[in-house]
């Protein structure tokens, strides 16, 4: 259905080699800003203790202040372009492949196979609204959406912040953000039945713990009736609490070759994933601190960034196939 | 105030009897929902029972040698609706393995392979074998929980006295999983 990772290496050659060399040249800034910024410390200190001309001693404190502030600014700047250079050469042409070149099992005549990127858009709030994930939450922001069709089916990618408005000591409002992290929507424009919610069970921090409270409450005080069901596999259990209101679709939908899928998905993620089935919207939430595709430039690009943008991109629209293809899961209505 | 003894067995008493309250509506409650998840499934099975029916049909509309499966695929169906449920699934996993022979048979004729007729039908009995088998984890599930209540004790006193026996658990033979390909169906 999609091209293999092999497949995508190879036509990404050029950007691969690219991306290399700017990772070269990042590494090299790097080390640089570093140097630069202990020598800041260093020679002022050195220079500006052993001399007693005042003259020397302000231009030490000067070259120490400036070498500091250009240090800095030279660190994030070149992570940025960094970042930049990922997120345009690699993740950018990953997804225009893996759209462009995807052949659909059924041909359909209004089938589409299109795709968009936008750095200063997100997912609507309505449809965030409209997935189940979130129960409550007053303002979201976000960027770096990644927008398409894929056959019939409409999906968004983008990093959310979700923000609740909290009333501080003077009585004046603040914000508190209560999520952060990418999130994947599918919109199949054919309804589920009833609303299935996948909560990710892990806490290894403070901050799931936090996470795994909030919903509880969240749940209790909604009022919502959503009954917990426990299925055959003891290792996905031990992961995701499924919730659903229509028991028979949750297992329809959580086969046991899917529930494998969500498992090996789960592993290859540091945080806890949610992953919501809800009208005609198939929504996953993955946390993260940190920006997305943000790359770490001390790892391999080849070897592990790529086929792990890879591994996810493919994760995402393989659902999209999947679901598409189970035509009378849906609800006619 | 002195706690008379006449106090503590009311109370006992009060408290039995919530507690036999609590334990009837939760038994019913699990009854019920069983019942409920075997009526999807019954529902299904019909639906599925009709598919192979058809496949029967056309395969047999192909050659003469496969009419006496669809005459006996055709009996069975008929008797289908007014058998308990264990006769329901022994008649549909009997029609299953008529049809898994007769599947067999098809590969002798492409013509009708390719057919889109039969590739509906293939297609159709795949999405039923899916719910069938949602259904029936869904069913299973209900059992164990039922079982788990039913038999365990003291509940199981109380249950005996409803005379709510153990349930077993249901296995429902699926077509083999090769036979109907999803995608290679939609690919043709």
């Amino acid at each position: 259905m999609f091209l293999s990772y092999e497949e995508i290496k190879d036509r990404l050659e050029s950007e691969l080699k690219a991306m290399m060399r700017v990772k070269l040249l990042t590494i090299l800034k790097y080390v640089l800003g570093w140097i630069a910024l202990i020598s800041s410390i260093i020679f002022p200190v050195y220079f500006g203790t052993t001399t007693g001309n005042e003259a020397i001693l302000w231009l030490s404190a000067f070259a120490f202040f400036f070498g500091v502030i250009f240090s800095i600014i030279s660190f994030f700047k070149t992570l940025g372009t960094y970042r930049m250079t990922f997120k345009n050469k690699v993740v950018l042409n990953m997804v225009k492949l893996l759209i462009e070149t995807c052949q659909l099992p059924e041909v359909n005549p209004d089938d589409e196979l299109k795709w968009g990127y936008r750095k200063l858009g997100r997912i609507d709030d309505f449809l965030v609204r409209k997935t189940g994930l979130f129960v409550q939450y007053d303002r979201l922001s976000g960027e770096d959406l990644i927008y398409g069709t894929l056959g019939l089916t409409d999906f968004y990618l983008s990093e959310l912040n979700l923000f609740i408005d909290k009333k501080n000591r003077d009585r004046n409002n603040r914000l508190k953000k209560i999520y952060n992290g990418v999130v994947f929507v599918a919109d199949f424009n054919k309804d589920f039945k009833g609303h299935t919610l996948l909560r990710d069970k892990h806490f290894t921090s403070i901050g799931h713990l936090r996470r795994y409270f909030r919903y509880w409450f969240q749940r209790i005080w909604s009022g919502k009736k959503l009954s917990a069901i426990k299925l055959e596999s003891k290792e996905f259990n031990s992961y995701f609490k499924v919730r659903t209101s229509n028991e028979i679709e949750a297992r329809y939908i959580l086969s046991p070759n899917f529930m494998e899928q969500l498992i090996n998905f789960r592993k290859r993620h540091r945080n806890p994933i949610d992953i919501s089935f809800k009208r005609s919207l198939i929504s996953i939430a993955i946390p993260n601190k940190r920006d997305y595709f943000e790359p770490n430039i001390f790892e391999s690009m080849k070897r592990s960034q790529a086929r792990r943008v890879y591994n996810d991109l493919v994760f995402f629209f393989n659902i999209i196939e999947e679901f598409d293809l189970n035509t009378r899961l849906w609800n006619k209505s | 105030m002195d706690i008379e003894p006449w106090m503590i067995w009311t109370t006992v008493i009060i408290l039995a009897v919530i507690v036999i309250i609590l334990l009837y509506n939760r038994f019913i409650f699990l009854k019920n929902k069983v019942a409920e998840t075997f009526n999807a499934i019954d529902i299904f099975l019909a639906q599925r029972f009709d598919a192979l029916t058809n496949i029967a049909e056309s395969v047999a509309a192909y050659t003469d040698h496969e009419k006496e499966v669809f005459m006996e695929v055709t009996k069975l169906r008929q008797r289908y609706d007014t058998e308990s449920n264990n006769e329901k699934i022994k008649t549909v996993n009997e029609a299953s393995r008529l049809i898994s022979g007769l599947q067999i048979q098809v590969e002798n004729y492409p013509e009708l392979k390719a057919s889109e007729n039969y590739l509906h039908l293939q297609k159709t009995i795949y999405d039923l074998e899916e719910k069938i088998s949602a259904s029936r984890r869904t069913y299973n599930a209900r059992v164990n929980q039922y079982n788990n209540w039913t038999q365990s004790f003291p509940m199981k006193i109380m249950a005996s006295m409803m005379n709510l026996e153990k349930k077993e658990l249901l296995q429902i033979e699926e077509a083999k999983k090769q036979d109907v390909n999803i995608r290679s169906i939609l690919r043709g």
